[in-house]
């Protein structure tokens, strides 16, 4: 007997037409192995489309690549493409629904490359879509020949993304030891297939392991952090290697949509005991004396904050003679908006740092702390250190009312013509919502510190005044900051 | 349904793609429009990397290898043939620096035969409405690009291939294969000519260079 068969459609955008194809193939392979018909072609000579069929349903799949070049992008997905282009989106076209997003990165990644892809997931998160990010677990870098694995602040961001999102926000690992750069190695190619696929399945209906699926990757993502936790921080807070299997359950029922008591989750960085902020002697805070640095530094040795990474935050020294252009670049650009800043960008300060920033090779490093990150426990604190050393800026008295919250400071210590490029918004973005800028048991106020750039580099000049660049970069950093501290103005914005 | 895009370089280097890869097994070895595990080149008749580009390289944007003719094209593309002109220099230096890493064998990634393959350099364009490429334009292009082979001290086949995508009215996307040649390469030519024609479903163009000179 004929029976009547439902039909659904899916769109499968990517950041280019291979991306786009590899994810239909790989739905394809899934079906296939599940019992189904399928047939592949191309519509209008290059479009790839799929056709899964089994007794009671249809899926039909578009493929899309190169998202804004097509004219039916759906105006949703424009937008949150403004935060960045991930390589994968899936669609239903019927109902518009966005159902989720992969990043899929294949770079060896070492130090904070990992998080240059953090800012355009976080802003799908923000944008109400789950997000999966394919990262080699282990990768042989092409300079040494020497086999990397990534840090974990991807980890620390997807999990810190569920508890603010309620949406799964998963990290899956490719290659092993014997064969790192190697998909077909390692459990997470294979997990991300079979997500992929119990996704599609859950939003026709049909029966899935979705649940499963999502709460073994959240235990994997939660031993990566067990076990690597140790060599990123100094401190960490409240943590227990016997309870992984209780976090990850806490986790894969909020992101799955039940009540969960989030006071029992980890990463709540304003309960860490003064007890274990790391011992640090007074030579090891400040680079370069310029008050604000001078005063962060003085509130590190009375305890009032602390550096929460292990590493140094040691950026690559230019040339004298490039800094001193840089220098100057940002001097003019700053001089052309003067009306609009706070101050005069300082050419005192910028002498200093040719000064104390040489190196004995003969370069310059603009290094001001020795680490780019500092938790305060309470914003009054960095606030007060604030106000007494930048007396040229103009301050809201509504700053109080955030005194009570705690605060992060990062110092973005370079010195370039372009704001927050890669990979510094997608660190923003991650140490921002890792540090709980997002967390509702912590609001963390979050504080960008650029000791050397000029506003300018982050707005241009209108008729009556600036306004911020339209960029994925400001972008991000309208979206993470609250307190930016600029050369030449101090800008306030967020304060969720 | 119809869906109206708007043509750029990377559909018309995925549209010869997915041509190639339909019709000739294991041919396409590189892509310069992915990132991530597809950046190097590859052999996909071994499934191993054979070249991995420094990021200061100029790339290719298209490498095909046609085993039955013991061809490897080494394509500069760009959405408009206007805009291959300028590159025709650097896409000869290219050339010249490929050709070594493809003549050498590596065990158990690339092999003799492989290794033995002639290396015919390629162009490809995209034509549609508003992107008009006339045969002037074109043979004026080749005559260009094997004059800057000639002052790259180039020393391959005189022979150049044109990758030609078509965008029609109804967003439809074609291919078709141009082949030009001096006379000693009539044979080779002629090979690569009606393999591109089984490869794309139209007929090559085949212009001996000799005609104009």
């Amino acid at each position: 007997m004929h029976t009547h068969k439902q039909t659904h459609r899916l769109q499968v955008w990517g950041d280019n037409p291979f991306e786009s194809q590899y994810a239909i193939d790989d739905l394809v392979s899934s079906a296939e192995e599940s019992g189904w018909q399928v047939y592949s072609d191309f519509a209008q000579g290059f479009i790839p489309v799929a056709k899964l069929e089994n007794d009671s349903m249809i899926v039909e799949i578009e493929g899309f690549g190169y998202y804004r070049q097509w004219k039916h992008l759906a105006r949703d997905l424009d937008t949150i493409l403004g935060d960045g282009k991930v390589d994968q989106v899936f669609i239903y076209p019927d109902t518009g629904k966005i159902d989720f997003a992969i990043e899929d990165s294949s770079a060896t990644m070492t130090g904070n490359q990992f998080q240059q892809r953090l800012e355009r997931i976080a802003g799908f998160a923000i944008g109400g879509v789950p997000t999966a990010y394919l990262v080699p677990g282990f990768a042989v870098k092409a300079a040494d020949g020497g086999i990397r694995s990534p840090n974990i602040w991807a980890e620390i961001t997807a999990l810190q993304l569920m508890a603010a999102t309620k949406l799964p926000h998963l990290v899956f690992y490719f290659g092993s030891r014997e064969n790192p750069d190697d998909k077909r190695a390692g459990q997470g190619g294979r997990a991300l297939s079979a997500y992929r696929w119990a996704r599609l399945l859950d939003h026709i209906g049909l029966p899935n392991n979705l649940v499963e699926l999502v709460s073994s990757q959240i235990k994997v993502m939660l031993k990566q952090i067990a076990q690597r936790k140790q060599i990123l921080f100094d401190v960490f807070p409240e943590w227990d290697d016997s309870l992984l299997e209780h976090y990850s359950m806490m986790y894969a029922k909020l992101c799955l949509g039940h009540d969960v008591d989030v006071d029992g989750l980890p990463f709540n960085w304003s309960k860490v005991p003064k007890s274990q902020y790391p011992a640090i002697g007074e030579k090891e805070v400040v680079n370069i004396q310029l008050p604000l640095a001078q005063a962060m530094g003085r509130d590190i040795l009375d305890c009032k904050a602390y550096f929460p990474i292990a590493g140094k935050s040691v950026g690559r020294p230019s040339s004298f003679k490039a800094m001193k252009d840089n220098l100057t670049k940002q001097i003019q650009a700053s001089r052309a908006a003067r009306e609009y800043l706070d101050r005069s960008y300082s050419v005192d300060e910028a002498n200093q740092l040719l000064r104390e920033g040489g190196t004995p090779a003969g370069n310059v490093s603009p290094t001001v702390m020795e680490k780019g990150i500092i938790v305060y426990e309470r914003f009054r604190d960095f606030r007060k250190s604030l106000e007494a050393s930048i007396g040229w800026a103009r301050f809201s008295p509504g700053l109080q009312r955030f005194d009570h919250r705690p605060a992060l400071v990062f110092v973005a210590g370079n010195v370039v013509q372009q704001f927050l490029r890669d990979p510094f918004a997608g660190m923003l973005a991650s140490y921002a919502i890792s540090f709980g800028a997002w967390d509702p048991r912590q609001e963390t106020v979050v504080i960008l510190y650029c000791p050397w750039q000029s506003a300018m580099v982050a707005h241009t000049m209108k008729k009556n005044g600036i306004e911020p660049r339209k960029s994925k970069t400001t972008a991000a950093w309208l979206r993470f900051t609250d307190l930016t501290i600029f050369n030449d103005a101090v800008i306030e914005g967020g304060f969720r | 349904m119809t869906y109206d895009f708007k043509m750029v370089e990377g559909f018309g280097v995925y549209k010869w793609t997915i041509d190639f890869e339909r019709s000739l097994d294991n041919s396409v070895l590189f892509t310069n429009v992915t990132g991530g595990e597809w950046k190097n080149i590859r052999n996909p008749r071994t499934e191993s990397v054979l070249h991995i580009p420094r990021q200061v390289d100029k790339r290719a944007d298209l490498i095909v290898i046609l085993r039955q003719l013991g061809v490897i094209l080494i394509t500069e593309a760009k959405d408009d043939i206007k805009k291959l002109k300028g590159d025709l220099r650097t896409h000869s230096q290219v050339i010249k620096d490929l050709t070594s890493v493809f003549s050498r064998v590596q065990h158990g990634v690339w092999n003799s035969e492989e290794s033995g393959s002639t290396i015919v350099p390629a162009l490809l364009w995209c034509k549609g409405p508003g992107m008009r490429a006339t045969g002037i334009q074109v043979t004026d292009l080749f005559y260009a690009f094997e004059s800057k082979l000639k002052q790259s001290s180039y020393t391959g086949p005189e022979i150049m291939v044109g990758l030609e995508v078509i965008k029609d009215e109804r967003q439809h996307l074609s291919t078709r294969g141009y082949v030009f040649f001096r006379e000693t390469w009539k044979r080779k030519a002629s090979e690569i000519a009606n393999l591109l024609s089984e490869v794309t479903g139209n007929e090559s163009l085949f212009w001996d260079l000799n005609l104009d000179s």
